[in-house]
Order: C-alpha cells, then sequence, then structure tokens
C-alpha cells in the first residue's frame, strides 16, 4: 500500500477489487541456464545441392523455388529449406538445421535441441500444474470465500468484500468446473 | 507440359482456394504453396503500409490484403512472373528490384557470381602471376549486358571488403535496364547491403556490346584495360526460344532483347556457325584486344558452353596469345551437372 504513486498508475488506493493480484515469474530456474553450444559443421563434410529442377534452366526458366538441400557426408543426415525466396538465407536455415539434427544423432539426450525440447516440456507441465492449482483453489475458494487471507485483511467490510470477491470470480466458475470434468475423464 | 490431375488440383482447392491458380505456373503442390505465402506475406504488408499511409494509390486497386492476395494470384496464373508480382528479387545477400523490361536475376546466375569472385580474390589477388605492386592498383570489372546490375552489385559486396580499390562498370544496350541499375545501386545502399563506397565504384552505363563497345570503354571512367570481364548475355536460340523449352511465363514476359541474340546480317563474315553465340564472340574478341586476366561467360547448357571455349581457343589462336591461357567450363562436366543446365566459361590469362 505504501508503493511510491509514479509506480503504481493504474492501481487507485480505494481500489474496487479487494486484492490486486501480484504477478510472480515463473520457471526462471529453468531458463537460466545456457544451451550447450551450437555444433560447429564444416564446409567439407557437407554437400550443397540446389535441388534444380530437371531439363533446362537459366535464361529459359525462371524458376522461384530457391529450395537448398544439405547433405551431411559422414552421418548422411539429409535437410532441406525452401522457407525463403533467397537462397543463401535458405542456406543459412538449412544449416542451422543440419547442425541441430546432427548433434541430436551424435549426443541424443545431451544435444542442444533435446534439451531445449525437455525444457519447453517442464515449463509447460508446470504451467498446467499450477493452473489446474489454481482452479482447484478457486473452487474451494467459492464453496468458503472467507477461508482466503488476504480478503479478511484488507478488507474493511467483510461482506462486502465477500459479494465483490463472488462477482469477479464468478466468470471464472466455468473453466474450472471444465477443467474438473476434463480431470475427471 | 504434362496434365495435372484434377484429384490434385482438387485437393490443392481444399487446402486453399487460391492454390489451383497459382498451380497453372507452378505445376507442382509444394512450389505453389511457397508462392501462395510469400504473396500472402507480401500482401498483408502492402495493405498495413497502404493503411499507414492513408492512400489508395496503388498499382492494384484494392481494399484490403485479400483481394490484392487474389489479383496477384490471378496475374501469377496468367504466367506473369513472381518477380514483377513482388517487385525484388533476393540475389545473395542483396535484394534486387525487378521491373517489366528487364531480365529478373537467375539463381544460377547468383552461383556463378559467388564463384567469381571466389576466383578473383583468391586465384588472382593472392596468385603470384599477379604481382604485389598491382594489388595496390585498382581492380577492374566490366560486367557486360548487366541487365538489373545484379552482377556487378554482388560483386562489389563480396570483393570490396578485400580490396583496396575497385571499379565496376556495368553496359547494358537498353535505357530501361541501366536506370533499373542504377535504381537497385542506389536501394541497396540505402538498405545498408552495400557499402556507400559503391555509389562512386559502380557506373553504369547504355552501350551495345556487339557494336560500339570500344568507345564506351574509352569513354568510361576506367583508367586502363579491366582486369576482369564478366557476363551473362542472352543465349537462347531463335528456334529454343519457339520450341517449348522456354516457358511461356519467359516468352510472354521478359524482354526478348534481353534471351534471344538479335540476327545479324554480317554473321558469314565471322567464324560462327550458330547465331545465340554471337555474343560470345565480340566479349571474347574485346578480351583478347585488351589481354584481360578473368573472363567469365554463362553459357545455356554444356554443348553451348563448348563452343564457346573452342571459340576461345580459335580466338586465341588468331591472336597468337595461346600459351599463357587457362579455359575450362564450370562446374565440371562430370560434377553431375546435366547437359542442359547452364555452366560458365572461364578464361584465366596468366602473364
Amino acid at each position: 500500500m505504501f508503493r511510491p504513486l509514479h509506480l503504481t498508475p493504474y492501481i487507485k488506493f480505494r481500489c474496487p477489487f479487494p486484492n490486486p493480484r501480484l504477478f510472480t515469474l515463473s520457471a526462471l530456474s529453468l531458463a537460466n541456464k545456457a544451451l550447450p553450444p551450437r555444433l560447429k559443421i564444416q564446409d567439407a563434410d557437407v554437400t550443397i545441392s540446389y535441388l534444380k529442377g530437371t531439363g533446362p534452366g537459366g535464361q529459359k526458366i525462371n524458376k522461384t523455388n530457391s529450395a537448398v538441400q544439405l547433405i551431411h557426408k559422414p552421418t548422411g543426415v539429409v535437410v532441406k529449406s525452401q522457407a525463403t525466396r533467397s537462397r543463401s538465407q535458405n542456406e543459412k536455415i538449412a544449416r542451422q538445421l543440419l547442425a541441430d539434427k546432427v548433434e541430436q544423432l551424435l549426443h541424443g539426450d545431451q544435444s542442444r535441441a533435446a534439451i531445449k525440447a525437455d525444457r519447453a516440456r517442464k515449463k509447460k507441465a508446470s504451467k498446467t500444474k499450477k493452473s489446474r492449482r489454481k482452479y482447484r483453489e478457486l473452487e474451494d475458494g467459492n464453496e468458503s470465500p472467507e477461508a482466503e487471507e488476504d480478503d479478511a485483511q484488507e478488507v474493511d467490510h467483510p461482506n462486502e468484500g465477500g459479494a465483490v470477491g463472488a462477482e469477479e470470480q464468478s466468470p471464472r466458475q466455468l473453466p474450472s468446473q471444465q477443467n474438473l470434468q476434463q480431470e475427471q475423464k | 507440359m504434362p496434365r495435372i490431375p484434377n484429384r490434385t488440383i482438387l485437393n490443392a482447392y481444399r487446402q486453399d482456394p487460391l492454390l489451383p491458380l497459382l498451380f497453372q505456373e507452378c505445376r507442382s503442390l509444394s512450389l505453389a504453396k511457397n508462392e501462395l505465402r510469400w504473396l500472402r506475406d507480401r500482401a498483408v504488408h502492402m495493405a498495413q503500409l497502404n493503411l499507414a499511409k492513408g492512400a489508395v494509390a496503388s498499382k492494384y486497386p484494392f481494399h484490403g490484403w485479400r483481394s490484392l492476395l487474389r489479383s496477384m494470384c490471378r496475374a501469377r496464373s496468367r504466367g506473369l512472373p513472381l518477380q514483377y508480382i513482388l517487385g525484388d528479387q533476393p540475389f545473395g545477400n542483396l535484394d534486387i528490384r525487378c521491373e517489366r523490361g528487364v531480365l529478373i536475376p537467375r539463381p544460377e546466375t547468383e552461383t556463378f557470381t559467388f564463384h567469381a569472385a571466389d576466383l578473383i580474390l583468391h586465384d588472382m589477388l593472392n596468385n603470384r602471376h599477379f604481382p604485389a605492386e598491382d594489388r595496390a592498383k585498382c581492380l577492374r570489372i566490366i560486367d557486360l549486358c548487366t541487365g538489373t546490375g545484379c552482377i556487378s552489385l554482388l560483386l562489389h559486396a563480396l570483393i570490396a571488403p578485400h580490396v583496396q580499390e575497385m571499379s565496376i562498370l556495368g553496359v547494358d544496350i537498353s535505357a530501361t535496364a541501366i536506370g533499373l541499375a542504377r535504381k537497385n545501386l542506389v536501394h541497396n545502399i540505402r538498405r545498408g547491403y552495400l557499402s556507400d563506397n559503391a555509389l562512386m565504384d559502380i557506373t553504369f552505363r547504355q552501350g551495345n556490346v556487339l557494336d560500339d563497345i570500344r568507345d564506351i570503354l574509352g569513354s568510361s571512367i576506367h583508367t586502363g584495360p579491366p582486369d576482369v570481364i564478366i557476363s551473362n548475355p542472352p543465349y537462347i536460340s531463335q528456334q529454343s526460344f519457339g520450341d517449348g523449352t522456354t516457358t511461356r511465363s519467359v516468352r510472354k514476359f521478359e524482354p526478348r532483347i534481353a534471351l534471344v541474340p538479335p540476327k545479324d546480317d554480317c554473321m558469314s563474315e565471322l567464324p560462327l556457325n550458330r547465331q545465340e553465340d554471337i555474343f560470345y564472340y565480340h566479349i571474347l574478341a574485346l578480351s583478347f584486344r585488351l589481354k584481360t586476366s578473368l573472363v567469365m561467360l554463362e553459357c545455356g547448357d554444356l554443348s553451348q558452353g563448348k563452343r564457346v571455349a573452342t571459340l576461345c581457343n580459335d580466338l586465341a589462336a588468331e591472336y597468337s596469345q595461346v600459351g599463357n591461357l587457362r579455359i575450362c567450363i564450370w562446374p565440371a562436366a562430370d560434377s553431375g551437372l546435366q547437359c542442359s543446365e547452364p555452366c560458365v566459361v572461364i578464361v584465366q590469362r596468366y602473364d
């Protein structure tokens, strides 16, 4: 309540909502650990082919397809990119893809791509877990609104506050119920 | 051209109603999808720009990006090249503007230009045949039949960081092409793809390679003979322009003057039996007179490349400069090059 005014321009002191929600950053511990460096692939190991169509080319045909295919000779990994119209850009993208793929082949679970995927999965799992917990708490809170500590402390008139809180929570009832139903299934 | 089965077209229509339009030109689903993606990105971008400007003054009358995209797809289905619709084509790290009346840069030319820059940097500048006192001197490059100016601009982007001084002269017969080449030069400098020096180093000049090329070179900024001549001249024969190997889109929308060499009355005087090789004769003769150290000529296919190499040998004998020449065709015939794909004839001179 004693925050300087300029930091909280949108929160009025006589706040209509009983508990201004405080935000917390999550999953910091997962993200801040550096990924292993990208694998450097030697130019000599890579065969580049520009996937020209069969038949004559050059001035006779105006090709818009600038797909680039890279083959990593030692492992036999093949990668193709046709994301952009620029051949050099496509080559850059294909090289990155190739490095990721080769690394995954060499290092398996310890590779950059695998670690990235693992982190994304963990983050998602914790997110769903948190949201599930939140809806469960909301569900519990609906049944007994006075159980919420913040409400009891900050609001002068608990009856009014409870009414406002219930109004605020009512739109969230629907998703919470759906969530529960999903869980039951 | 093989017919596309109805089932394929129907499948494409289910994915996006605009895909069958693009099928008429692309003939393959993956390419049609790619083109649709690029067109859609551009349509959305242009619609946003127009919204921001609040102006309706555009090439396409439209209300939003959907109708714009539809009109783009319709133009594409009639064979209008994608690069003319979008107005640009990536070339190396550059962005080359494309307009009607000027040949669109081809990906093969891009590959050849990279190879040319490699040759110039590694073989010429680091070679003992190229004396050290020469290296400090200005590197002079002439790009004949420059079109959009793509080769000149990319060579400058690739070589300029490694040499002290260089000057590039681009020559083309078409005034439209010269105008567009100058526009491209300014455009790429403004976008930061080329250094500011490029404005001083690169000049474009109108001129006829078959006729008065010496006058142009004489009056140019070049203080001496050029070190490198590079060219992508028109090389399609009259016959293959008409017999279907040249695609509809190219035939209908790209300038014929940039594709097919003109009929020349004095053909019988020249040691040529093919009219499509006429540019090579003039360029090679020029290079022998000026004693250029590197000549790179793009050819339509391997047989034309071989003809040009033979022509080069004959001319070398005529000018009695046989001993110190190395003539080769790149990419080499045994490296999986198909006979019908373009190649480049490289003539290197060691003094």
